[in-house]
């Protein structure tokens, strides 16, 4: 039996779409589909995947979302938008021609998620410990992070600024750096610092940083 | 559409009438609809709009160009080399010529990338049954390449962080140098096989034969084959307008997309348009557009291997100290899909005033829906992530 997985996408940059297309054209585990590549019927599925932020001023796109929960064994937030918020926290509304579009949220605003990967956007790689995962019912440590991430509805450079450097339990072991997609993180004196104005709030650093991604698991799941 | 979609749009109080035919327009970059109403079609972008013209008054150019990028996930290093010329403009200065030509060859990565994903999508359509996974398979292993090269020369296959203001921040050594080269040859041999089985007519669908009849009466508009030129266009000539100007149903209240006309008419961006203005291109066949993508990575792979010749290493590649200050600034890019423009105005400190962007597909909108199929919207690859997030220029 092949793993039925579905993609959505709520309406964020398609760059996850893309890197999801490029990460299951290679699993020939998978039943894929995508409404990017013109699969609109929502059936029961092992796995629904959905990348983009929710715009709480759109009713149609949250029944869509609380659809696909009801239709899912997993579902798995891919991505930052869908999972902590990214670039959208920055949103304010008041564009034209809808200025009443102001208020974008992760997606585990309105649903329960399971998952949730943040990048901008993620690795395709990131995604094969989980198909395996549901293939073989064994659950590796590393997925921990992920479902640690669902309980959090924002992560940012500040944070790991915050919870690590300024605890003075960073390492130095500059996992934060080379994760940025940005380039927002730089060594001063040893230490990561931010570029302020280069956090696009994807969480990224926070996730991959070996002692920051303890935190979460140690807050949200023990 | 299914009985449930109809009533959600009912009770989001709009009321259906008998003739009106909705689709959800499958294989696009993007959500968008097509209706046919009364003999007439509508290209209704369904997209929500997170708004990056709003998101980014206030703040540093620096978070602009990263957040830009970020409108679209397909043309991405458009966005940034676009936000990235018109604060140069603003501020004056003009990247080194290494910084210059390393960033084109960067842009034009990102085109052949974009025109492959866009293969991925048209493939069925174009192709006869049986050649379709062959296509297929040489689509995605040449795009794989492309993304290698990609993240080697801007950091990243998607959002490229290594274009920055006054050039590129990553400079190409004589390693680098020499393993793109490579890379570039046999992305050249795998393009040779797809072009072949793609532009071989006997391979085509009866969808694709027929489209070569098909002709939309179009003007065309461009700025540069590879590049961009702000001055190379008249810029007072474009008009943003609502997409409710131009159709006056009520059904046209309902996108999220705005219309781009240049001197008051419709024009036709893009691949193909590029190809009129600079080259001689003779298909006037809306399937002229997809011969166009396939001629345009030719082209660009061409001008990629020169710029690599001309790159002068150990020259900079970053204009280094420029005063970030007050002023306005415009940066015309041709991105995979046409013409992109990017306006800042910044306050005297530095931050944001106001900020527009007219994307292609805003000016492709009135063309492609003359077409009134979805095989016919698609060939013209509209992005509707771009789309959405466009606000009228202030003059």
């Amino acid at each position: 039996m092949k793993l039925s997985v579905f993609h959505v996408d709520m309406g964020g940059c398609e760059g996850c779409s893309v890197a999801l297309l490029r990460a299951m054209a290679a699993m020939e585990t998978c039943d894929f589909k995508s409404r990017l590549v013109g699969d609109f019927e929502i059936e029961k599925n092992d796995i629904v995947m959905v990348s983009g932020p929710i715009c709480l001023n759109e009713p149609e796109k949250i029944e869509l979302l609380k659809e696909l929960r009801e239709k899912a064994s997993v579902l798995i937030a891919f991505g930052s938008c869908a999972s902590v918020g990214g670039i959208t926290r920055y949103c304010r509304g008041g564009q034209q021609p809808k200025p009443h579009h102001m208020t974008f949220q992760p997606i585990n605003a309105i649903i329960d998620v399971d998952y949730a990967i943040p990048g901008c956007p993620p690795s395709p790689r990131m995604i094969n410990p989980f198909i395996n995962a549901f293939i073989t019912g064994k659950q590796s440590n590393y997925m921990q992070i992920f479902k640690a991430t669902t309980k959090v509805k924002k992560l940012s450079g500040f944070d790991l600024i915050d919870d690590i450097i300024l605890q003075n339990i960073c390492i130095s072991c500059g996992a934060c750096i080379l994760s940025c997609p940005t380039g927002a993180m730089h060594m001063v004196g040893g230490k990561p610092d931010l570029i302020v104005e280069k956090c696009i709030r994807c969480g990224t650093c926070y996730v991959r940083c070996p002692r920051a991604s303890q935190l979460l698991i140690r807050r949200y799941l023990k | 559409m299914d009985e449930k979609n109809a009533i959600r749009k009912i009770k989001n109080g709009r009321t259906l009438s008998n003739e009106m035919n909705e689709k959800n327009i499958a294989r696009i970059g993007g959500e968008a609809e097509l209706v046919s109403l009364n003999g007439k079609s509508f290209f209704i972008a369904t997209a929500p709009i997170r708004g990056f013209e709003k998101m980014v008054e206030g703040k540093p150019p620096l978070f602009v160009v990263q957040a830009v990028m970020r409108i679209c996930g397909i043309c991405h290093a458009a966005h940034a080399i676009a936000a990235c010329e018109a604060f140069e403009h603003v501020f004056g200065i003009y990247p080194p010529r290494n910084g210059l030509i390393a960033r084109e060859a960067v842009g034009l990565l990102n085109r052949i990338q974009s025109h492959l994903l866009h293969n991925v999508m048209i493939l069925p359509d174009i192709l006869e049954e049986e050649y379709k996974r062959e296509a297929l398979h040489l689509t995605i292993s040449m795009l794989e390449r492309v993304n290698k090269m990609l993240t080697e020369l801007a950091g990243a296959p998607t959002h490229p962080n290594k274009i920055v203001i006054g050039g590129m921040a990553r400079e190409i050594d004589e390693k680098i140098l020499g393993r793109n080269k490579e890379e570039l040859n046999k992305i050249r041999e795998i393009y040779r096989d797809l072009k072949k089985l793609e532009e071989d007519e006997n391979k085509w669908s009866k969808l694709a034969l027929n489209a070569k009849d098909i002709e939309v009466n179009s003007k065309y508009l461009s700025s540069h084959p590879f590049y961009g030129d702000r001055y190379a266009i008249k810029l007072d000539a474009i008009k943003v307008v609502s997409y409710d100007e131009i159709h006056e149903e009520d059904i046209a209240k309902k996108s999220s997309s705005r219309v781009a006309l240049y001197n008051g008419q419709p024009v036709e961006v893009g691949p193909r348009a590029r190809l009129k203005i600079y080259k001689n291109f003779s298909y006037n066949g809306i399937i002229g557009l997809q011969v166009a993508r396939l001629e345009e990575i030719e082209m660009a792979l061409d001008r990629i291997e020169e710029i690599f010749d001309q790159i002068e290493i150990n020259q900079p590649f970053k204009t280094e100290g420029f005063m970030m200050g007050k002023g306005e600034g415009i940066g015309v890019y041709e991105a995979p899909r046409g013409l992109l423009i990017h306006r800042a105005k910044l306050n005297d400190e530095g931050r944001i005033e106001s900020y527009s962007i007219i994307v292609p597909t805003m000016f492709n909108i009135p063309i492609m829906e003359k077409t009134g199929n979805e095989f016919g919207i698609r060939l013209y690859d509209p992005c509707i992530p771009c789309t959405t997030h466009c606000m009228k220029v202030r003059k």
